[in-house]
């Protein structure tokens, strides 16, 4: 490299390497992370609110009726039995749908309804690690997840 | 008794990503906030046009929000964020058609050094022209290697092409340079 390639490239080197951008370009990159995620929209939030509802009553009906016929548990036709996969796979798409539920609560405005909402979030959670230690009962992490949700759902409902 | 040895200054950028990485938007907000300007004068310098210039950056937060999960720490996060905006660069050039009409319009030099002018005070115009106007891969290789300091071999590697290749690419555009700062 010459003298002056070296000039040259010092000069070169020395460029400013940032430039601010005439306007603000976050709200755009904001706005297509958000299209790419699972996002419930305004319109759909007092809708997911009533799904949740909805769903936490299914869900006591069904623990309860669960007590009552779960001795005879082990003659029914599981999910499970029907397909390998399917009892998880129903896990996991009405977990899905209920995390979703619980994240539309940070975007609604009116405390009164949050609070609502996060008292049907902690009861369904723990229903669902009262069936957890239930159906294990040696199992030290089910015990410990359903002290931590029923000491969770006290503090959440008001009297 | 021996003075105690600094504590190494956390990188800023360590917390942020390690939020961003468990879906903190927020977080990946103040990450773009600290590097959107090194990405915006690399997409300038690389596309001449302010327009596409915002665009491409855009499109290489995006990316990097989609990426985040790959991001191991093997390097600094700006210099991960460089490189995956390099290639995101380089692949929206090489298939944007108006990119190609715009390269051959002398309007958008005009355009591109008033831009250079109000986003970069401090920039030399003289150098900013000159580099400007060189053809596209000669330009490319001088941006990478003699401003944002990439090495011939990462280069080689971005663009696919021989290492022999950059070199000649560099030798070219230095050439071009200097004959245009010299008229």
């Amino acid at each position: 490299m010459s003298t002056n390639d070296d000039d040259l490239s010092t000069r070169l080197g020395s460029l400013p390497k940032e430039a601010e951008p005439a306007r603000d370009l976050w709200p755009g990159i904001e706005a297509r992370i958000l299209d790419g995620r699972t996002v419930i929209p305004a319109r759909r939030r007092a809708s997911a609110l009533l799904r949740l509802a909805a769903a936490l009553l299914i869900f006591v009906s069904g623990l309860a009726v669960g007590h009552v016929w779960g001795r005879n548990a082990a003659t029914s036709d599981s999910a499970a039995r029907r397909h390998p996969l399917a009892a998880a796979e129903e896990v996991q798409r009405t977990g899905t749908e209920y995390v979703a539920a619980v994240a539309a609560l940070r975007e609604e405005t009116r405390s009164e309804v949050r609070t609502q909402g996060r008292e049907a979030a902690f009861s369904t959670l723990y229903g669902a690690a009262h069936e957890l230690a239930r159906q294990s009962p040696n199992d030290a992490d089910a015990s410990q997840l359903l002290n931590s949700a029923s000491r969770a759902r006290g503090r959440s409902i008001r009297f | 008794m021996a003075a105690a040895a600094p504590l190494p200054q956390p990188d800023p950028s360590e917390m942020l990503v390690a939020r961003a990485r468990r879906g903190d938007q927020r977080a990946f907000e103040e990450l773009y906030r600290l590097h959107h300007r090194r990405i915006y004068a690399l997409a300038l310098r690389m596309t001449r046009d302010p327009g596409r210039a915002e665009e491409m950056t855009q499109e290489a937060f995006v990316t990097a929000w989609g990426a985040l999960p790959s991001f191991r720490g093997e390097s600094a996060f700006g210099t991960w964020l460089h490189g995956l905006a390099v290639r995101v660069i380089l692949r929206q050039v090489r298939s944007d058609r108006r990119w190609e009409e715009r390269n051959e319009a002398a309007a958008d030099l005009a355009g591109y050094l008033s831009e250079a002018r109000r986003a970069m005070p401090e920039t030399s115009l003289a150098l900013e022209r000159a580099i400007a106007s060189l053809p596209d891969g000669a330009r490319t290789v001088l941006v990478l290697h003699d401003v944002e300091g990439y090495k011939y071999e990462e280069i080689a590697r971005l663009l696919g092409v021989a290492l022999g290749t950059v070199k000649a690419q560099l030798h070219r555009a230095r050439r071009l340079v200097m004959e245009a700062l010299e008229a």
